[in-house]
C-alpha cells in the first residue's frame, strides 16, 4: 500500500504517494517529474543525487520517500532564483567547471551547502567537502576553482 | 597555416549556451524522459562468467499478467533471417546481436540473456525470476596467459586467428595478429652499446561514465520509431539498430539526449535494440535503465594488455632499435585496440628500426569497448616506462633523450605514412622550461614524465545554418555535445560571420533534421565538425554579399565582407548582417548555408605530462603532489575546455595507474563493480592540474585545429608508474601502483 | 610516378614494400594494383583509410595525388 507524504520541496508544500520501499530519488525523478537530480549510483558513491534535507547534505538514493515527510527539501531546482542563476551556478560556467554536466547538479547542491557550513574554505577542505562527489570529466581542477571564486565572491556580497 | 592569425572570438573564454540548462537541472539525459504509456524493461543476466545455454524457457513469464514483452537473440530478424545469415551477413553484427542478447553461449557474467518488460521498473525486475535458463557450466578464462594457453578452454570454438604468416588451422582464443616493421631491428640491436627488455601489465578499466546507459524507445508502424538515448553517435546507433532488425534508416529516429560522459564507452549499442523490440511486442515505449552494477558488468570496459619492450641505444642517446610485443585483452568477442596500440607505441621516436608485434587475445569479461584513445594508453605505458629507464641507464635527461629521438615533420611512422607538421618538440621544450620541471623535487617525492601521442581523425559531419529576419540563428549541427563543444562551434561560425557568438544557438539535431554526422569520438567534432560550421557559415557570407550587392545593384564583386559587416566597394555604402537578414524577403527570401563534409587532414596531438608523487613507506599509499600536462592543440578553439580536456584525460590515466582495475573472483565474478570499491579519482584525491597549451597549427584545419579530447589520457600511466619508481627506488612493471602492489614493491628485497 | 608503400601482409603478398604507379587518382590507382597484383584483396583495400603524403583520408575515393606523392592504405582508426 502506498504512504501519503506531505512535505517541502524547495519552500513550495508539496504531497506525493509512493511504495515505502521508493527512495526520495525515485520519488523526486518519477513521481514528481523532478529530473534535475541525477542517478549516478544508487548506493550513495557518487553524489550525483544530492540534495539537502533538513538542512543537511544527504544522497537521495539513501533516504526513503516516506522519510520526507514533514521535512523541507532542497534540490537543484531550487538553487536558481528563476532566471537569476545562483552565484555558485555563475560561477561553475565562467569557470567552465563542467564538461557533460552529469554530476553538476550535485556539485551544485553541495557546494552550495559546504559554504552554508564554511563561507571561507580552504582548497583542502573544499576538495574534501566534495569527495563524494564524482565527477569523471574534469579531473576538479575547475569546479575546484569555481567553489574557491565562489566563496569568495559570496563573502564580499554578505 | 603558419603565421599568427588575429581572431576575434577564437580563443577567448565564453560561456557555453547549453550552461545555463547544466547548471540548473533543467537538461535532459537519458534517464530523464517519460512518456504517457510508457512501460519499463529489465534485462535478465548471466549469473555464469563462461557457460553453455541449453535452453532458455520464458513460460512461466509469458503466463504472467505483469510481463507485457519478453525479448531473447531469436527476435533479432536479421541475424535469424537464413537468407541472410547464409549470406554477406557481417560477423561483427552476429557479435554485436550476441553481446546485446547471447544466443547459444554467455561469455561473461552479467552477459544479458532475456529481457522482459512490465508496468514497472520493480515488476519489470521482478519478473525476470518468472524465465528459466539451463547453463551448462564450463570453466573461464580469464586472463590473457590463461587464454593463449596450450590446452585453453575456447570462448568461440570456430575463431581462428587471423593475420598469421601461415594461416591458422586450429581455433584459437587469439582473434588476430598484427605486425609493423621498419628498417632492420636485428641491424638495430647489433648498434646499440645498452639494451633493456622489460614486461609490463595494465588491467581492465572502465571509462566510468558517471551517467548509466539509458533509452527510452517508441515503436511506431507508421512513423518513424523514435530511440531516445545518451550516445556518442546516434547516426550510428540507427545504423546498427537498422541492421539488426532489418529496417529502413528512415523508420528509425534516434534522439541524442544530453549525454553524461561517454570517453568512447557510449559508442555502441546495448539496450537500445532490446527496448526496440520490447515496445514492438508490448505496443507502448519502454524506458530501460542500467545500473551501476551492470555498467561495470556488461559495458565498457578497457582492455587490460600485457607489453614487452625491447630497446638498444647508443650511449650518447641515440635510440637504435624499438621493439614491442603487445597483447590486448578484447573481452568476450574480438576485437580489441590492439590495431592502434602498435601503431601508436613508438610514434613519439624517430627510429630507424623497429618492429611490433600485437595480438588480440579474447577472454570471458566484457566485450571492451573504446576508451579515450583507444589502444594507446596501454602500448604507450610500456614503451615510456621503458624510454624512462633507459635514460637513467644512460645516465641522460628524459626530457633530452626525447628531444634526441623525437618524431617530427617528416618522420617515417611504423604503421606508414610521414609525419607532417607535428607539436612533439615544442611539448617537450615547453615541459623541460616549465615552472614543475625546474622545480626541486622534494624529499620522500618521485618525480616522472611521459610522451603520448594519438592520431586524431576527421570524418563526415553535416551542419545547416539558418538566419533569422533579425539576424540571430541557429547553427544545427550532428555532433552529440560531451563536453562543451557548442560553445567551440558557436564561436566558429561567430568568427566567420562577424557576429556575437551569443547571437547564435547550436542545436545537436536528432537523425531526421540534419544529415548523417560521424560518431563524437576520435578527437574529431571541434575539428570535423567545426570544419563543417566554418564552411556553411562562408557560404552563409557569400550569399550575404550577393544580397547586399541586390539591394545596392552591384556585382558580388563590389561586395566586401568583414566583421560582420557587408561593405560596397563602389560606393560609401555599408549593410550589417542584420540589415541584410531584415531585407532577405526582398532579395530571394531568408539566408542558409549548408556544408556536408567528409573531413581529411585530422593533425595528431602530440602531450608531454609531468607527475610529482609523494609515496607513505609504510603503506605504499600514494599522493601525486603536483601534476602538469602540456599539450599541442593545434589552435585551442576556447582554452578552457581545451584545458579541461588536458585535464580530465590526466585525471582519469591518474586513475588507471593509481587506483582502478577490474577485481575478479576465480568464478570470473567481478568483486568490485560499484564506485565504492572500483575507486575512481575523487577531488581530495588530487592536487590542481596545471596545464600548458602549445599550438602548432594543424595546416589542413582553416583556424589550425588539432583535436585535443584523447591524448591527454595517454602520458599520464608512465608518467605516474615512473613517479612511483622514483619516489621508493624500485622498477615498477604493474598498474595500477595501488597501496598493496606499491608496499610489496617497498618490501621486496632489492 | 608516385610511390605506393606497402606494410605487413599488404608487403609480404606484393612481395615488395613499395610500387611506382602511373596514376594520380585513387580510382586509377586501384585499377592499376588490379592489374599488377590480381590477388590482392581489393575490398579489404577499400575499408582502410588511404594516406596522401602524410594526409590521412578516411574516404579516398575522390582523392586525387600528385606525380611525386607517397602513398599509403593504413587501418581507419577507431574512436574514443
Amino acid at each position: 500500500m502506498k504512504a501519503h507524504v506531505t512535505t517541502r520541496i524547495n519552500q513550495e508544500s508539496v504531497e506525493f504517494l509512493c511504495e515505502p520501499s521508493e527512495t526520495l530519488l525515485r520519488v523526486l525523478r518519477d513521481n514528481l517529474g523532478m529530473t534535475g537530480t541525477k542517478e549516478g549510483c544508487g548506493s550513495g558513491d557518487c553524489g550525483a543525487c544530492s540534495v539537502v534535507l533538513d538542512g543537511e547534505l544527504v544522497c537521495s538514493c539513501l533516504v526513503l520517500g516516506v522519510e520526507a515527510q514533514g521535512a523541507s527539501i532542497e534540490t537543484v531546482e531550487g538553487v536558481a532564483a528563476s532566471d537569476e542563476l545562483h552565484v555558485i551556478q555563475q560561477k561553475f560556467l565562467e569557470h567552465a567547471a563542467l564538461q557533460c554536466g552529469v554530476c553538476t547538479p550535485g556539485l551544485i547542491v553541495a557546494t552550495k551547502a559546504l559554504l552554508a557550513e564554511n563561507p571561507s574554505p580552504t582548497e583542502a577542505e573544499a576538495r574534501y567537502y566534495l569527495a563524494g562527489n564524482l565527477c569523471r570529466c574534469t579531473g576538479y581542477d575547475k569546479i575546484i576553482k569555481a567553489v574557491m571564486d565562489s566563496a569568495a565572491t559570496m563573502r564580499e556580497g554578505a | 597555416m603558419s603565421e599568427a592569425r588575429a581572431f576575434k572570438h577564437i580563443g577567448q573564454r565564453t560561456i557555453r549556451p547549453d550552461g545555463f540548462d547544466k547548471v540548473t537541472g533543467k537538461a535532459n539525459y537519458g534517464a530523464d524522459l517519460a512518456l504517457p504509456g510508457m512501460i519499463w524493461g529489465a534485462i535478465l543476466r548471466s549469473p555464469h562468467a563462461h557457460a553453455n545455454i541449453r535452453s532458455i524457457n520464458t513460460e512461466r513469464a509469458e503466463a504472467s499478467s505483469d510481463v507485457l514483452a519478453i525479448a531473447t537473440f531469436q527476435d533479432f530478424p536479421s541475424v535469424n533471417d537464413a537468407a541472410s545469415a547464409a549470406g554477406t551477413l557481417r560477423k561483427d553484427l552476429i557479435d554485436t546481436a550476441q553481446n546485446i542478447l547471447a544466443q547459444d553461449k554467455v561469455l561473461y557474467h552479467g552477459h544479458a540473456v532475456a529481457a522482459v518488460a512490465a508496468r514497472t521498473e520493480a515488476a519489470a525486475e521482478a519478473a525476470l525470476a518468472l524465465i528459466d535458463v539451463d547453463y551448462e557450466v564450463l570453466s573461464p578464462v580469464l586472463s590473457i596467459d590463461a587464454a593463449i594457453a596450450e590446452d585453453a578452454p575456447l570462448l568461440h570454438p570456430q575463431l581462428k586467428t587471423e593475420g598469421l604468416v601461415e594461416p591458422a588451422d586450429s581455433p584459437s582464443n587469439i582473434a588476430a595478429r598484427m605486425e609493423l616493421k621498419k628498417g632492420d631491428i636485428a641491424k638495430g640491436f647489433a648498434e646499440a652499446d645498452v639494451i633493456i627488455e622489460r614486461s609490463y601489465d595494465t588491467p581492465t578499466v572502465h571509462q566510468g561514465y558517471i551517467e548509466p546507459h539509458a533509452t527510452v524507445v517508441n515503436f511506431d508502424h507508421n512513423a518513424p520509431s523514435m530511440i531516445w538515448c545518451p550516445t556518442q553517435g546516434h547516426f550510428d546507433v540507427r545504423a546498427r539498430i537498422a541492421q539488426l532488425m532489418n529496417m529502413e534508416l528512415g523508420q528509425l529516429k534516434v534522439v541524442a539526449s544530453e549525454i553524461g560522459g561517454g570517453f568512447g564507452g557510449k559508442t555502441t549499442v546495448y539496450l537500445e535494440p532490446v527496448a526496440l523490440i520490447l515496445s514492438k511486442k508490448a505496443g507502448r515505449p519502454v524506458k530501460m535503465v542500467m545500473n551501476r552494477e551492470d555498467v561495470f558488468r556488461a559495458s565498457g570496459p578497457a582492455s587490460a594488455s600485457q607489453s614487452t619492450i625491447k630497446l638498444g641505444a647508443k650511449m650518447d642517446g641515440t635510440i637504435t632499435a624499438m621493439q614491442a610485443t603487445l597483447h590486448y585483452e578484447a573481452g568476450a568477442f574480438k576485437g580489441s585496440p590492439m590495431g592502434p596500440g602498435c601503431m601508436t607505441v613508438f610514434t613519439p621516436y624517430d627510429v630507424e628500426h623497429m618492429y611490433v608485434e600485437g595480438f588480440d587475445v579474447v577472454v570471458n569479461k566484457p566485450k571492451v569497448a573504446a576508451y579515450r584513445a583507444p589502444g594507446a594508453p596501454q602500448s604507450e605505458f610500456a614503451a615510456e616506462m621503458a624510454v624512462n629507464e633507459l635514460a637513467a641507464k644512460i645516465g641522460i635527461d628524459p626530457i633530452d633523450l626525447r628531444l634526441k629521438n623525437a618524431a617530427r615533420e617528416g618522420t617515417q611512422t611504423i604503421y606508414g605514412p610521414k609525419l607532417k607538421v607535428v607539436g612533439l618538440e615544442a611539448c617537450l621544450k615547453a615541459a623541460q622550461q616549465s615552472e614543475h620541471y625546474q622545480s626541486p623535487i622534494a624529499d620522500g617525492v618521485g618525480r616522472g614524465l611521459s610522451a603520448g601521442f594519438w592520431f586524431n581523425i576527421g570524418g563526415q559531419s553535416s551542419v545547416i545554418i539558418n538566419l533569422n529576419p533579425d539576424g540571430t540563428g541557429s547553427i544545427i549541427e550532428g555532433s552529440p555535445d560531451i563536453g562543451g563543444s557548442r560553445a567551440s562551434m558557436q564561436m566558429m561560425a561567430a568568427e566567420v560571420l562577424g557576429i556575437a557568438p551569443g547571437k547564435l544557438n547550436p542545436i545537436v539535431a536528432d537523425t531526421e533534421h540534419v544529415a548523417y554526422n560521424q560518431t563524437t569520438g576520435g578527437s574529431r567534432t571541434t575539428f570535423a565538425t567545426g570544419m563543417a560550421v566554418i564552411e556553411a557559415a562562408e557560404s552563409v557570407v557569400s550569399q550575404l554579399k550577393e544580397r547586399a550587392a541586390a539591394l545596392w545593384n552591384v556585382t558580388t564583386e563590389q561586395v566586401d565582407f568583414v566583421d560582420g559587416v557587408a561593405l560596397n566597394l563602389a560606393g560609401e555604402d555599408s549593410l550589417t548582417l542584420a540589415q541584410i537578414c531584415a531585407a532577405a524577403e526582398k532579395t530571394g527570401g531568408q539566408i542558409s548555408g549548408t556544408a556536408n563534409i567528409n573531413a581529411r587532414g585530422a593533425g595528431p596531438s602530440f602531450a608531454v605530462h609531468l607527475c610529482d608523487i609523494k609515496v607513505d613507506p609504510e603503506t605504499g599509499k600514494t599522493d601525486v603532489v603536483r601534476y602538469t600536462a602540456i599539450q599541442d592543440a593545434g589552435k585551442a578553439i576556447h582554452p578552457s575546455y581545451v584545458e579541461g580536456q588536458f585535464q580530465g584525460g590526466a585525471v582519469q590515466g591518474i586513475g588507471w595507474a593509481l587506483n582502478e582495475e577490474y577485481v575478479y573472483n576465480e568464478s570470473g565474478v567481478m568483486e568490485n563493480a560499484g564506485f565504492l570499491d572500483y575507486r575512481i579519482p575523487l577531488a581530495s584525491d588530487l592536487p590542481a592540474i596545471e596545464t600548458i597549451i602549445v599550438e602548432v597549427p594543424n595546416s589542413f584545419h582553416p583556424f589550425g585545429v588539432r583535436g585535443v579530447g584523447e591524448t591527454g589520457i595517454v602520458p599520464p600511466l608512465a608518467a605516474v608508474g615512473t613517479a612511483v619508481a622514483d619516489a621508493i627506488q624500485k622498477p615498477v612493471s604493474s598498474l595500477p601502483c595501488s597501496p598493496p602492489k606499491v608496499l610489496e614493491l617497498i618490501m621486496a628485497e632489492s | 610516378m608516385a610511390t605506393l608503400k606497402l606494410s605487413g601482409a599488404l608487403a609480404a603478398m606484393a612481395g615488395c614494400e613499395e610500387i611506382e604507379v602511373s596514376a594520380t587518382a585513387y580510382r586509377g590507382l586501384l585499377q592499376e594494383i588490379d592489374s599488377i597484383l590480381p590477388e590482392w584483396d581489393r575490398a579489404k583495400i577499400e575499408s582502410m583509410a588511404f594516406v596522401i603524403d602524410g594526409e590521412i583520408v578516411d574516404e579516398p575515393f575522390l582523392a586525387t595525388f600528385e606525380r611525386d606523392s607517397e602513398l599509403h592504405f593504413i587501418e581507419k582508426i577507431a574512436a574514443g
